[in-house]
């Protein structure tokens, strides 16, 4: 934990350090002639395909794609993973060897869109309609800064709220009508819960699927179930009523039906194993036998929060071009491959998420699972984290912050405020 | 009797974790969420298609490169730098060492920025001209995956406290017999000192076998990325992490170093006795 801690301070420092040293000039663009002819190549950051066999043999076929245009670029992949992303940015911002194309994920976007880490999309032409018309509309606010798109989605990692139906119905609940209010949610819980003749808790109620310091993108979720985004244009929209009731309700769930931080040692949600009745899950189940089962698939449903507006937690893989790239027009070549239906729906495969297109409910991996059957088709409800320019640095202090009050170290009042002073 | 019960169930403690990584291993995905020491069924297959999942084989190798690359620099490097601040009249040698007490206590995540543009700008590698400008120096190169870890302060620290043990009479003999000062260090005074150099190895070959992040720092190609990059595909997707796959890796990548330690551990505990150190 602190060599974590660690590496976020060094990495922040280095980030601070080097992204100061980023300026906003764009390079002449050395692809924008003949695509034929043009020659060098794509320096590629990219976490969505795993370094697998299976995951390299796709990519590869994304870069046979881009080379039908252009036939004389060789593409350079850097395959990341999410928790070194930000070490391979600085350190390649830091040697003045930046990306050409960087995927990162929904959060990234504001803060290295305000450092001048990414570029404009309105320079290779594409504009807040096209992501609105080809991908998932609700998650053009996660993209955009300063009203300019600085991203493109590529896949989505929704969430939903499943529940057993053999457990509604033996606990007298009606599972043709799951609670879908906050208060709704609660009760049904309390009385889902399983406690030993002291009063410990055996089956939690519902399952938050959160470890102890990552209760932030539930919090995100119910506070936009209350029709509240996390930032507003850019601005703290949690330190209000509405974020004060949605945190002091969390804490009323936390060791009342399920205790603080509780997860199963494979860190997957607990109703997937009947462990829970009711719970957060993520977004595709495998009903294989090599998965969850088809028993266990039948006897799950599925539904979203209302209290005033539907949503859908959803992160995701966002494409963007490097603000110092040389080839931008070869840059969005590649990413147009790799929004390409087939490698949309590769990609959703490999990460067990689905294609952020407007057409997603339609593909191949939405209908291959009932969860993503019905995470894609409530894509329109979109809630994301993100916004501030900060968001980066902020949301570390959001994980200790929420678990203060969820353990009854401080107000919620008093934690959103600081936490609202800290973005910026 | 009491002393054996105790020992007993420290071994078990320390053991463990291993047991239970090999468990692991052996259980199908829908058993890992559970409880349980045994699977229900033993899947020995984890392990042939942990492997068949990306090119292992090759990160084996790899590691193994890298590992002997570090390891032999450190031992060629850092028991002369020892020798020279325990036996040498060298001006300001205890400022020396003190630099060196320093340079243990700072962190690799501080320096990694800077070494990494370090290992950018050699010069007349990787495209560079004179001044280590226009291409990219030692990164994804072995010269960058080697160097920059190899020769660390603690192996030089190591090396003093076992040299500065070590009687001066020895050399002052040996000088008197016509013995040059590198024959001193090389044929008098270093084959005393075995236990530190395999000290000095058990640790520098662990480090390099472990090491992840500079790896990826420094590398975009899986030609010379090592295991430890490999067995991070079980855990690319956090919310549905592989476990058998990614305990049956580990342990594959574990027993080198169980293996290592078994044939070392005599001289290492020796080692670790003499110089002070705690594991």
């Amino acid at each position: 934990m602190k060599k974590n801690a660690l590496t976020v301070l060094a990495m922040s420092a280095g980030l601070a350090l080097t992204l100061g040293a980023c300026g906003s000039s764009s390079a002449a663009d050395s692809s924008g002639g003949d695509p034929a002819t043009a020659t060098g190549s794509l320096r590629v950051m990219i976490p969505t395909y795993p370094l697998s066999n299976e995951g390299k043999a796709e990519f590869q076929k994304v870069v046979d794609d881009f080379n039908k245009t252009y036939p004389k670029m060789t593409i350079e992949p850097d395959f990341v993973t999410y928790d070194n992303m930000n070490e391979k940015i600085s350190t390649s911002i830091a040697s003045g060897s930046g990306y050409d194309v960087l995927v990162t994920g929904i959060g990234w976007i504001q803060p290295f869109a305000a450092k001048k880490v990414f570029k404009d999309l309105a320079e290779v032409g594409v504009t807040r309609e096209d992501v609105s018309t080809n991908t998932v509309e609700a998650m053009l606010p996660a993209v955009t800064h300063d009203n300019k798109v600085y991203g493109y989605p590529l896949i989505a990692d929704a969430r939903a709220v499943a529940f057993r139906k053999s457990a509604f119905i033996e606990a007298g609940l009606d599972p043709e009508k799951p609670p879908t209010t906050m208060a709704q949610l609660k009760a049904a819980a309390e009385k889902l819960t399983k406690r030993d003749a002291a009063g410990t808790i055996t089956r939690p109620g519902f399952d938050f699927w959160a470890a102890s310091g990552a209760y932030r993108q539930v919090f995100t979720t119910f506070l936009a179930s209350t029709g509240t985004p996390l930032f507003k244009d850019g601005k703290p929209n949690f330190n209000n009523e509405e974020g004060v009731e949605t945190l002091e309700w969390m804490k009323s769930m936390v060791n009342n039906v399920q205790s603080f931080g509780q997860q199963n040692s494979a860190k997957k949600p607990l109703v997937y194993t009947n462990e829970a009745p009711m719970g957060m899950v993520g977004g595709a189940v495998d009903c294989s036998e090599k998965g969850i089962g088809q028993a266990n698939c039948d006897d799950l449903s599925f539904f979203l929060l209302d209290n005033g507006a539907k949503a859908e937690f959803v992160g995701g893989d966002i494409a963007s071009i490097g603000a110092k790239t040389k080839n931008s027009q070869a840059a969005w070549t590649f990413i147009e491959s790799l929004t390409k239906p087939e490698a949309n729906n590769a990609q959703a495969k490999l990460n067990s998420k689905i294609p952020a297109t407007k057409t997603t409910a339609e593909t191949g991996q939405a209908q291959s699972n009932p969860l993503s059957k019905f995470v894609a088709a409530n894509l329109s409800h979109a809630a994301y984290e993100g916004g501030a320019t900060n968001w980066l640095e902020v949301r570390k202090s959001f994980n200790s912050g929420l678990d203060e009050v969820l353990l009854g170290k401080r107000t919620a009042e008093e934690v959103l405020s600081s936490l609202a002073a800290l973005s910026k | 009797m009491v002393l054996y019960v105790v020992l007993t169930v420290g071994s078990l403690l320390m053991l463990s974790p291993f047991i239970w990584m090999v468990l692991t291993a052996l259980k199908s995905p829908n058993e890992v969420g559970a409880f349980t020491w045994l699977p229900k069924e033993y899947h020995w297959e984890n392990f042939v298609e942990a492997m068949k999942t990306a090119p292992f084989l090759n990160y084996f190798r790899n590691s193994l490169i890298i590992a002997i690359g570090e390891t032999a620099v450190t031992l060629a490097v850092c028991t002369m730098a020892g020798y020279a601040l325990a036996k040498l009249p060298l001006r300001g040698a205890k400022s020396l060492l003190t630099y060196f007490i320093v340079l243990l206590m700072v962190p690799f995540q501080i320096i990694l920025v800077p070494l990494f543009l370090v290992v950018k700008s050699v010069p007349l590698f990787g495209g560079n001209d004179i001044l280590g400008m226009g291409g990219t120096g030692w990164l994804n190169s072995w010269w960058g995956l080697i160097i920059p870890l190899a020769a660390g302060p603690m192996y030089t620290f190591l090396a003093r406290q076992f040299y500065v043990s070590l009687p001066s009479e020895l050399a002052d003999a040996a000088r008197m017999d016509g013995v040059g000062e590198f024959g001193i260090f090389l044929k008098v005074m270093t084959p005393l000192v075995k236990p530190a150099l395999v000290t000095i190895f058990v640790f520098q070959v662990e480090g390099a076998w472990n090491a992840f992040l500079w790896p990826l720092m420094i590398t975009s190609t899986d030609e010379i990325r090592p295991l430890q990059l490999g067995l991070a595909i079980f855990s690319q997707d956090q919310s549905d992490i592989q476990w058998p796959y990614l305990m049956a890796g580990t342990a594959l990548a574990a027993l080198p170093m169980i293996v290592l330690f078994i044939f070392a551990q005599k001289r290492f505990v020796e080692g670790m006795a003499s110089a002070g150190l705690k594991g």
